[in-house]
């Protein structure tokens, strides 16, 4: 039991970051092409960058406090 | 005023709230240590992972700005998990906080973010959707 309760706190942990590392991806990409684009934007851009990216990395995090409760 | 700077000094605000929640909990109900102690744990580290999330943004604008290709630092999110790991860790182990409360003082942040990023979307809409061509009836 105590292995497969390790399991599962792998495959939760693995697929949430697989899930943030797509979001961080595609929001970072448009926001740099953004940046290039229109360097005034810049501070506009990093804020929404912020709050989209801190949104996506909170499920992860969870994911790992709640793996490590599963599996302890 | 929706820049970076100023986003953190409102999330700050916002995360010195929910402590001062957590504080009066404890305060009130000295029997519920471990839930609140575990609670104030999760605020600071779900604070110090928004700190860390906004100097990692800014670096990448500014290095995308200055039209740098050099590489970015690996340890982005594993920082952040880590720091919410040693938070949960440091609660539970050495404080023998309540874990679940931890967790939940660690959704703090991004309850945190998800707040003022809706209340800036509304500030720059003026209230109205973002897809509404002007048409009052």
């Amino acid at each position: 039991m105590e292995i497969y309760g390790m399991l599962a706190a792998g495959i939760v942990f693995g697929l949430g970051a697989l899930g943030a590392g797509i979001g961080n991806g595609l929001i970072f990409s448009k926001t740099v092409e953004g940046i290039s684009r229109q360097p005034e934007l810049r501070g506009t851009l990093t804020a929404t960058a912020f709050i989209g990216v801190g949104l996506v990395e909170a499920m992860p995090i969870i994911a790992l406090v709640l793996a490590f409760m599963w599996s302890a | 005023m929706n820049d970076l700077p100023s986003l953190m000094r409102r999330n700050a605000r916002m995360t010195l709230f929910f402590l001062s929640l957590g504080c009066l909990g404890w305060a009130f109900r000295p029997d519920w240590k471990p839930v609140f102690g575990g609670f104030l744990m999760g605020v600071a580290g779900g604070f110090l992972v928004s700190l860390h999330l906004a100097w990692k943004v800014s670096a990448i604008a500014a290095r995308a700005a200055g039209g740098q290709r050099s590489r970015f630092g690996m340890f982005g999110f594993v920082s952040r998990a880590a720091i919410g790991v040693l938070a949960a860790v440091i609660s539970v182990r050495y404080l023998e906080f309540n874990l679940p409360a931890t967790a939940a003082g660690l959704l703090a942040g991004p309850l945190v973010t998800l707040i003022l990023g809706l209340s800036a979307i509304s500030r720059q809409t003026g209230g109205h959707a973002s897809d509404e061509r002007g048409e009052k009836q």
